[in-house]
């Protein structure tokens, strides 16, 4: 079956870059504003978040369509910038850094797991799995190859990793993503609604997957409409109007 | 591959899989997106075509005819004089700057098939001392006898199928003193420093001095020709060698009929110079297209792939790589391109000299082009794409992982421009503005769903979104019909350039108003010729012009040179109609009056208007007042006197070698039937004919000049043809490519198949028909523009300038086919699809 906790405790993979894991919360966003121009005029998708993830915790972000929880997300992967406040992973001030800073910090540091799979057709299912490795340069092309082939036997995919993403099944395709998602062995992933497009059956294994990332050192923070998923992960985060509702700002709760 | 206790063991294959992902992302991308790929690698590739074709050509054609030209040893000056003998050789020999002198004596007789009673054609007999040892303007045997024998006549070779003989076959010719004599065609012969046949309008042989005195002529030379020892390039070093040449001819009491000084140039190199100027500017336009062709595609190719991009730069791509995947994408293209264009443009690059080899009769030996042009294409085939597709390649990269998942547009981005240079920034600016200016349309889009809507007008639901449709993506609008427009402008320019030739040409020939021109061999007397002429009961209308050959002698004492044709004819003449561009035609009491064709002007440009020139004639000099400038008529350097006073001034008062006709009822046969009653009547009462020429004879010999031109730009026309619907057919695939979940829906909907084709096809005829109207407003400037430059080149003076229907019509015909076609492969594609393929398009 499945086995995370092998592959996260590799000694022969080199340490993330660009993370500093001494001391303090993994991930920290410190009164983050958001504001979004819209021709409606400027639309505050974020109003001031303050929010504090530890390494380890499985993070669960709530939220009504609008509400700005993809917003949230996207502060912490340096996907968006915020229009005022700082996002700081690991102590790396994100916010400060360039688009190309910010696309080798996050290669290595932030495994992303899309809704849609996001898979690219045209490569087959190793070759996505080997995409990041190969974009980061972290690996020996041996090395690269070894770590793609057991991340997909982690993932019960071995016997189909020459096949394209068209042709497997939805669940099949977000085991792909979550491979791929750790090439480079990031320590946090982030997941935007990764069960959303899944049946429930294939939703709870994806779920199960993620459960033993966490248990192998992953810190995971994911986007959900779904309460009893949001449930069973470790700290729920629920997001309205732009703002953190359900617990006190700038507090933050151990894994 | 499998595992082993809990490893994985990689296949032998797997571990030889050393091409990165992304690499192979690249090639993936390149293979499953054939149609895509197989677009932008044609528009590539019909730019390196075209610059490869022109180049090629003009490489392969230079080459050649230099070959053919240095191996005949080209004369720097030939002079046309009175007869002279081997002794005045020497004399020319042993003088300076002189290096090579040839002699040869040159007669002009008529001749026609033993046995054929149809026309007579003009024959230019040349005679040497020596053929095996011609020192200049050398003649290369080719087939059958070598060198001639006496009493046969080597035909050049251009003059084989213009008489429509073969090797074997006996000529009858008439010699200019009445003496007919029959020439066995022994063989044939290349000379390319004669004007081939078809052009000069009359063949050329060559005979012994033996058998030239058989025809009834003298042993004595006329031609003279010579090569300078130094600076051969320079004409005007020739000129004062060839004017020292010709005053020791003329202190041994002969007079210099005609000088001419190539310079070192072979007889059509200007004009083809000019020619090969005006094809490479239509190349350089067509690689401009075929640039503008990359930059749709490669901005079609970058959105289409965003979110792609966007989940790349998610997962660690940084912008070089994914500039270095896009642009390695399209470096492919562009080998992909000179993979198909190199051959090709090489091969009609042989293709089209081999035809000009034919048509100027000139040997080609080499079919390689030179290294440069392969360089040339190789730059044009990688970098013209690479800086085309840089700009959407910059800005695809430059998005940010949230604008690229949310599948922004290249075209559509707003701040795209930023930082990418001023030039990106300008482009982009004025695509804005073009995007707004389709604002109106847009407006007239809104005003026919609002009035479809009210019932007002009945405007179809399909034909509004095909309306629509076409104005979604404005910038790429606007480069396709930018594409199209200019490229249906260049065609129709293309029409109307070769309808104004043959406008000119019509013009030219009807500045000549006589249907039958007859040069005597010798001056008659006017009113006998005439009265003769008149006779014959074809001919309606007969004049005698006097005809001679002179120079302007400039103040400094020096000549033109070349020769100037002077003609004297009635003031009042009917037989011509002049197209006076500046001053005034001769009136019936003009004494010195002088008008001079443009050609005159082309070699004398201080000529004014009223300005008094020297003219020597017969070795005499008399002062003439220029009164007036007409177009040239491809004739060379023309000049027209009043015939009395001509005659006067030359000494031939009441006398004329050149008789001009009308017949009465016109047209090629009836002017063939009179000019065999003329000769006929004119050998009874004994007077002998040199040369004569039909009007369409004439306009046969014109339009063949006119045909290389008018050839090279159908061409070009065609290939811009392709072009413009290459680009359409882009455009539309592109679009039907990226509307694909969007006919997934409206399939889902109720859309039928004929409602999908009607949507895609509508829009590409719309396209097409909106090009069509900006070509032909665009065209008239450009046609105009070409026409002058080709007219400049060929006559010194504008076309008359015509704009045809017919270039008009065809390039409608063209645009509606090839939007047709353009839109029905991609409409016919998007039927295919099943709705639940189409939404799940990615």
């Amino acid at each position: 079956m499945l086995n995370f906790l092998r592959l996260g405790s590799r000694t022969d993979i080199a340490a993330p870059a660009g993370v500093n894991l001494a001391g303090g919360p993994l991930i920290e966003l410190r009164n983050v504003v958001k504001t979004f121009d819209t021709p409606a005029g400027p639309f505050v998708a974020l109003k001031g978040v303050q929010l504090q993830i530890n390494a380890g915790e499985f993070v669960a972000v709530m939220g009504k369509s609008g509400s700005g929880k993809s917003t949230l997300v996207n502060m912490v992967t340096g996907i968006d910038r915020p229009t005022s406040g700082e996002v700081l992973i690991g102590q790396t001030p994100v916010h400060t850094l360039t688009e190309d800073q910010i696309a080798a910090w996050r290669g290595r540091t932030i495994g992303l797991i899309f809704q849609f799979f996001q898979l690219l057709p045209a490569l087959s299912v190793l070759e996505n799995v080997l995409l990041p490795m190969d974009f980061c340069g972290l690996y020996t092309l041996r090395e690269r190859y070894e770590r793609a082939m057991s991340l997909l036997a982690q993932v019960d995919l071995l016997n189909q990793a020459d096949k394209r993403p068209a042709a497997l099944s939805g669940g099949q395709q977000q085991r792909v993503a979550i491979a791929r998602a750790l090439a480079n062995d990031p320590p946090i992933l982030v997941a935007d609604e990764p069960t959303g497009n899944l049946d429930s059956r294939t939703a709870d294994t994806v779920f199960r997957l993620f459960e033993r990332l966490v248990g192998s050192g992953k810190t995971i923070l994911m986007v959900t409409h779904d309460p009893d998923l949001a449930r069973r992960a470790g700290r729920s985060v629920l997001v309205v109007d732009g703002e953190i509702v359900d617990e006190p700002a700038g507090r933050s709760r151990s894994a | 591959m499998s595992r082993q206790d809990g490893r994985v063991v990689l296949s032998a294959g797997m571990r030889l899989r050393v091409l990165a992902p992304r690499w192979r992302k690249v090639l993936h991308d390149l293979w499953e997106n054939k149609t895509r790929t197989l677009l932008v690698v044609l528009s590539i590739a019909v730019g390196v075509f075209a610059v490869g074709m022109i180049a090629g050509t003009r490489a392969l054609f230079d080459r050649n005819v230099a070959d053919n030209w240095n191996a005949e040893t080209p004369a720097s000056a030939v002079l046309v004089t009175d007869a002279f003998d081997e002794e005045l050789v020497q004399t020319v020999r042993r003088m300076s700057d002189v290096a090579q002198v040839e002699a040869r004596k040159m007669i002009e007789v008529r001749a026609r098939v033993q046995g054929a009673s149809g026309a007579w054609s003009n024959l230019a007999l040349y005679a040497v001392a020596d053929y095996k040892d011609i020192r200049v303007e050398k003649i290369t045997p080719e087939e059958g006898q070598w060198p001639p024998a006496n009493n046969v006549v080597l035909l050049e070779r251009s003059s084989l199928e213009w008489l429509n003989v073969k090797i074997g076959d006996t000529l009858v010719v008439e010699t200019p003193d009445g003496k007919k004599r029959e020439l066995r065609i022994a063989g044939t012969a290349h000379a390319f420093h004669i004007i081939p046949s078809a052009l000069a309008g009359r063949a050329s042989g060559f005979i012994t001095l033996d058998s030239l005195e058989w025809l009834g002529s003298s042993r004595q030379f006329n031609v003279l020709s010579l090569t300078v020892s130094r600076y051969p390039y320079d004409k005007a070093f020739i000129q004062r060698v060839v004017d020292r040449v010709a005053d020791k001819i003329e202190r041994s009491g002969r007079t210099v009929y005609r000088k001419e000084v190539p310079g070192g140039k072979y007889y059509f190199a200007d004009m083809v110079k000019t020619f090969l100027l005006i094809l490479g500017a239509l190349g350089l336009l067509s690689l401009f297209l075929s640039g503008f062709l990359v930059v749709n595609t490669i901005s079609a190719l970058v959105t289409q792939q965003v979110r792609q991009i966007g989940v790349m730069k998610a997962i660690g791509a940084s912008a070089g790589q994914i500039i270095g995947m896009y642009l390695a994408t399209v470096a492919i293209f562009g080998l992909l391109a000179l993979g198909v264009a190199i051959p090709l443009g090489s091969a009609t690059a042989v293709g089209l000299v081999r035809f000009a080899a034919g048509y100027l009769n000139f040997n080609m030996a080499s079919y390689i082009s030179p290294p440069w042009v392969l360089i040339l294409q190789v730059g044009v085939g990688l970098i013209v794409p690479l800086l085309a597709a840089l700009y959407p390649v910059l800005a695809g990269a430059r998005l940010t992982v949230r604008e690229a998942i949310a599948g922004v547009v290249i075209w559509d981005l707003r701040g795209a421009g930023r930082g990418l240079g001023w030039r990106a920034t300008i482009a982009l600016a004025r695509l804005r503005r073009a995007a707004r200016r389709q604002r109106l349309l847009a407006a007239v889009w809104h005003w026919l769903a609002e009035h479809s809507r009210r019932q007002l007008v009945r405007v179809p639901r399909p034909l509004l979104l095909s309306l629509r449709n076409t104005f979604r993506r404005k910038g790429r609008l606007a480069l396709t019909l930018f594409t199209l427009v200019l490229g249906g402008a260049i065609f129709v320019s293309v029409f109307s350039v070769r309808s104004s030739l043959l406008a000119t040409l019509d013009a030219l020939t009807h500045y000549w108003q006589h249907d039958i021109e007859v040069t005597l061999a010798r001056p008659y007397r006017a009113e006998a010729l005439a009265n003769e002429a008149l006779s014959v009961p074809d001919i309606a209308a007969a004049e005698v012009w006097s005809v001679n050959y002179g120079f302007r002698v400039r103040a400094d004492g020096t000549q033109t040179a070349r020769d100037i044709t002077l003609i004297g004819l009635p003031a009042s003449s009917a037989m011509i109609q002049p197209n006076v561009l500046q001053g005034r035609w001769l009136l019936p009491d003009d004494e010195s009056a002088l008008v001079v064709n443009a050609d005159v002007v082309q070699e004398e440009p201080d000529l004014r208007v009223g300005q008094d020139i020297v003219i020597k004639t017969n070795g005499r000099e008399s002062t003439w007042r220029v009164v007036g400038i007409v177009a040239g008529q491809m004739a060379g350097p023309l000049a027209y006197a009043n015939y009395p006073y001509f005659t006067q001034a030359i000494r031939e008062v009441g006398r004329g070698n050149r008789l001009v006709l009308r017949t009465a009822a016109g047209g090629g046969a009836a002017e063939a039937a009179a000019l065999k009653s003329l000769e006929a009547r004119f050998t009874v009462a004994g007077l002998r004919l040199r040369s004569s020429e039909t009007r369409s004879e004439m306009r046969d010999t014109a339009s063949e000049q006119f045909s290389l031109i008018v050839g090279f730009l159908l061409i070009m026309a065609v290939l811009l043809a392709i072009v413009g619907g290459l680009g359409l057919m882009g455009t539309m695939s592109l679009n039907v490519l990226e509307r694909t979940r969007e006919i997934g829906i409206l399939r889902a909907i109720g859309a039928g198949d004929r409602a999908i084709r009607t949507l895609v096809v509508v829009e590409g005829l719309g396209i097409g028909l909106m090009s069509w109207c900006a070509g032909i407003l665009l065209a008239l400037p450009i046609a105009k523009l070409l026409s002058n430059a080709v007219g400049e080149q060929f006559l010194h003076h504008a076309l008359e300038f015509s704009f045809p229907p017919l270039g008009v019509g065809l390039w409608l015909i063209v645009v509606v086919c090839v939007a047709a076609i353009a839109s029905w492969l991609p409409a016919r594609r998007a039927v295919r699809l099943t709705v639940r393929e189409v939404l799940t398009y990615e």
